[in-house]
């Protein structure tokens, strides 16, 4: 099966060189998505071998994962692998995703940082909201996921292709997984998970303030639900 | 008509701004649906300096008592709705605008792959 592994960057020029080399030592293609950064993540990128893809101007995570899996969708694939560019995912834990894909046939495999050995470490707002949210999406869709919020997503590409017009359609792309899950559900597409280890970040802060990303994935579940186009799918 | 220093201050403001929109109009610097709302209100502002009869007549439909607060009640309606106005637009055109930048970055990519 060939993977493809894609990458969302806003200035992580410090962190970016060591998951591209793992990645590419493990033999997976990388495309990443520089949303705009202004610190030469694009060139470092570039200069390793990734096929670099730029928003002039930066949308935020959930638009640069749009486009990541546009591109994704372009390449000569079956798996397109979602991760996160500062290091925090680590590479060489994609066999974990295509091995559960191929046991299960799921459309999509997830990460679980609370299955994941060392969760107990996790930040207090992570531990706290996680779960909740996690627990409304799977009420919203029947799926039975531990973890609804990890970047580290294997896809099957001919399963994201049949979906690609949902992937035109999101309302709040800012806050992609929750609209993501529930849009899916909604296509029958199989969700399974394997727990994955988050390392440290190796520099830099996140930019994702987890309060305000709670209530935008909350105001992301309620327009979802409002949408006709989502109460048409089937 | 009982002109006043303000109300005659007032009638030669909007006068002023009316003649300022219709500049930009000649410009091509205001789009016709922003024109049509700022001559309307100022306008509006200039009618009712010359004839403050009017204003007391519409506070009385209004079923007000004082002229100030029918004017307040009339200035902060008609704000909501600018701003509400305002804010779609915004929203409209930040969608637009994310759409163009990822179809910008698509297009780089595949004239690249080529």
């Amino acid at each position: 099966m060939k993977v493809v592994v894609t990458l969302t960057a806003l200035n992580e020029a410090e962190n970016i060189s060591d998951v591209i080399h793992s990645a590419r030592a493990n033999g997976y293609e990388c495309i990443v998505v520089d949303d705009g950064s202004s610190d030469g993540t694009r060139e470092i990128s570039a200069t390793l071998g990734a096929t670099v893809i730029r928003h002039s101007i930066n949308l935020g995570q959930g638009y640069a994962v749009l486009t990541s899996f546009k591109a994704a969708l372009e390449e000569d694939c079956d798996i397109i692998i979602e991760m996160d560019a500062d290091g925090q995912h680590d590479p060489t834990q994609i066999p974990l995703f295509v091995e559960k894909m191929e046991e299960t046939g799921a459309d999509i495999v997830v990460g679980s940082r609370i299955l994941g050995s060392n969760y107990a470490n996790a930040p207090f707002f992570r531990k706290t909201f996680l779960p909740h949210f996690t627990w409304i999406i799977n009420r919203l869709t029947g799926y039975r996921m531990t973890d609804s919020m990890c970047g580290f997503r294997a896809f099957k590409k001919e399963s994201l292709a049949k979906v690609q017009g949902v992937l035109d359609a999101m309302l709040e792309p800012q806050y992609l997984a929750a609209e993501m899950f529930l849009r899916f559900a909604r296509a029958g597409l199989k969700v399974e998970e394997v727990p994955i280890d988050l390392k440290e970040r190796s520099s830099g802060a996140s930019y994702k303030g987890l309060v305000r990303y709670g209530f935008g994935v909350l105001k992301a579940i309620t327009r979802v639900l409002l949408d006709k186009s989502y109460r048409h799918l089937r | 008509m009982k002109l006043t220093i303000i109300t005659a201050f007032f009638a030669l403001f909007s006068v002023s701004m009316i003649l300022y929109i219709f500049s930009r109009i000649k410009r091509e610097t205001i789009g016709f649906r922003s024109a049509v709302i700022w001559l309307s209100l100022w306008l509006g502002i200039g009618f009712f300096s010359l004839f403050p009869g009017l204003l007391d007549w519409a506070t009385r439909v209004a079923q007000m008592e004082v002229r100030i607060f029918f004017v307040l009640l009339v200035a902060v309606f008609i704000l909501f709705a600018i701003v509400f106005n305002l804010s779609s637009r915004l929203d409209r055109m930040q969608r637009n605008l994310e759409r163009l930048v990822q179809e910008l970055a698509m297009t780089n990519y595949r004239q690249n792959k080529n």
